[in-house]
């Protein structure tokens, strides 16, 4: 629509307000706040530091695959169950009959997720100094927190699409199959190398695996050059579900 | 002005809203009076630009609904609208008024509503009257010049529906243009200039209160009989007929010229009652799965 772009107010000025509800939104729901926060933490230490023995190669592999783990989290949660509960709810048809926007909800929510990310990465990066040694230079602790930014958004965007698509109960369960189901095929949790060879054929076709081979490949661990295989399909994943997105998007809008 | 020029609506086969012409006009309240489903919603909806006409146009000041300046300039509480409940009543209306540009100032809203005991509670855990007031604030925080109502007061106890009313006085009296949709007689006499009747997604009655209320004027039969319903509709004093159980409801002028013809035409008739038409009781002649005198009213 092409008068969507004369908001009365700077959308600017919306969108920091909007941000800013959507972090006390999130923070407030605990629903969403433990699953995007606590869990990465607690596996990271447990498999990554405690039961290695805070051995500083397994530590420093699994910062790279926990840290994609975290972003995961927040961004398939506050889009996919959160937009399907407020949808449901009829909120979301309050919002579109307000003069604001719609993007800017879209793009509050996307940086609430990067700062729930950024978050995570940040305590991450503290248990591995901490607990278990790890040492890397500052360019690549600084790429790793820019590679876990940039996965929220594909991720967001897949949960944008099965928010707008279905109901929030099966929502609820299409998200959390998708979050763990990309986390433990993707290789998150456990390398896919020590795992059987079908998982690793079966990893191919997992987005969560190429960002996460990226984060290796970041951290160093695979040193084989670019890993232009695994940059490609991610791009490629994340360019399908901006598509995803934008259809459910029409789809939902087809009355309008 | 809000103007509906001619709008229709179907959903797949179903008529929602067929050709409906309304102006709606600034220091007035136009009330859309019928049952549930017979189209009030869709009507507002499409005032708002979330459902698009399948013909005819709707528009805000000259703007086509739905556009941002049509949207700037209309407020509105929705019927089936929960708002995300772990935020504040206060937390609500701060950003809300960040999408106008001139809004309410934050005290005025909360004194005018009456918000102040539960300002800064969470949403969730307020009682269904205490939301319907937060969304009734969400509605009117923008200063728009046209406040859209879908069932405001539905849920609400007396109490809380007279305050209700109260608010929606004070705006129309500021020169405010409001339509209210409700299924209640009572509301839309106490509020309205101008009531509109809607079934099936049709008005089949348009008139100020007082126009409404001589249609309830007369008198409600009830009787069974073997004469056809276009019979009946041919008797004099008749305004409308409608099927209930066995018996007919005849809805009439003039009680005893309409009983003397049916008498005359030699049908038979059993088990009559005569009644004084309240207003309730021309709305459900109205509204009833009815047939009337020409389609007009």
């Amino acid at each position: 629509m092409s008068t969507e772009i004369m908001a009365p107010v700077s959308s600017f000025r919306i969108l920091k307000a909007e941000c800013r509800t959507e972090f006390l939104k999130a923070w407030r729901m605990p629903s969403f706040a433990i699953p995007a926060l606590v869990f990465p933490l607690v596996f990271y230490a447990m498999f990554g530091v405690v039961l290695g023995g805070a051995d500083v190669s397994r530590a420093t592999y699994m910062l790279a695959t926990y840290g994609i783990f975290a972003a995961l989290g927040p961004s398939l949660f506050s889009f996919g169950v959160a937009i399907a509960t407020e949808r449901d709810q009829g909120w979301l048809e309050v919002k579109r009959a307000a003069p604001m926007p719609i993007a800017v909800l879209i793009i509050a929510r996307m940086v609430m997720a990067m700062v729930f990310a950024l978050i995570v990465t940040l305590a991450l990066f503290a248990v591995a100094y901490f607990a278990a040694d790890v040492r890397l230079p500052f360019s690549v602790w600084m790429s790793l927190i820019a590679l876990n930014l940039f996965t929220t958004v594909p991720f967001s965007l897949l949960g944008l699409a099965i928010g707008l698509r279905v109901k929030a109960q099966a929502a609820a369960a299409i998200t959390n199959l998708a979050f763990f189901g990309f986390s433990l095929l993707g290789g998150l949790w456990v390398p896919i190398t020590i795992m059987p060879d079908i998982m690793g054929k079966i990893a191919l076709v997992m987005p969560s695996f190429h960002f996460g081979e990226m984060a290796l490949a970041a951290i160093g661990i695979k040193d084989n050059g670019l890993p232009v295989l695994n940059i490609s399909a991610a791009l490629g994943f994340s360019l399908l579900f901006a598509i995803l997105a934008h259809r459910a998007w029409r789809h939902m809008d087809k009355d309008r | 002005m809000i103007e509906f020029q001619g709008v229709s609506k179907r959903f797949g086969t179903k008529l929602a809203v067929g050709s409906l012409n309304l102006s709606l006009a600034a220091g007035k309240l136009t009330a859309l009076l019928g049952e549930n489903g017979a189209g009030k919603t869709t009507a507002v909806s499409m005032a708002l630009g979330l459902v698009k006409p399948t013909s005819g146009c709707v528009t805000v000041r000259g703007y086509s609904a739905g556009s941002m300046a049509a949207r700037s300039n209309v407020g509105a509480m929705l019927q089936s609208a929960e708002l995300p409940e772990q935020l504040t009543p206060a937390e609500h209306i701060r950003l809300f008024q960040t999408y106008y540009l001139d809004p309410v100032p934050f005290d005025e809203i909360v004194e005018t509503i009456g918000l102040t005991s539960f300002l800064h509670m969470r949403y969730g855990v307020l009682s269904g009257g205490q939301k319907r007031r937060v969304q009734l604030a969400l509605a009117l925080c923008g200063n728009a010049d046209f406040i859209l109502l879908d069932e405001p007061t539905v849920g609400l106890d007396v109490d809380a529906r007279h305050i209700f009313w109260q608010v929606i006085r004070t705006l129309v009296a500021r020169g405010r243009g409001v339509l209210l949709t409700t299924h209640y007689l009572e509301e839309a006499d106490a509020l309205a200039d101008r009531i509109l009747v809607m079934t099936e997604g049709v008005i089949i009655a348009d008139g100020s209160p007082a126009d409404i209320k001589s249609l309830a004027g007369g008198k409600i039969i009830e009787l069974r009989t073997n004469a056809p319903e276009d019979q009946l509709l041919a008797l004099p004093g008749i305004e409308g007929t409608a099927r209930v159980g066995e018996r007919m409801r005849l809805t009439t002028t003039n009680a005893e010229e309409t009983l003397r013809a049916l008498f005359a035409s030699g049908c038979s008739v059993e088990d009559i009652s005569v009644e004084r038409a309240g207003l309730e009781a021309a709305f459900i002649g109205l509204t009833g799965q009815n047939r009337r005198k020409g389609e007009a009213a």
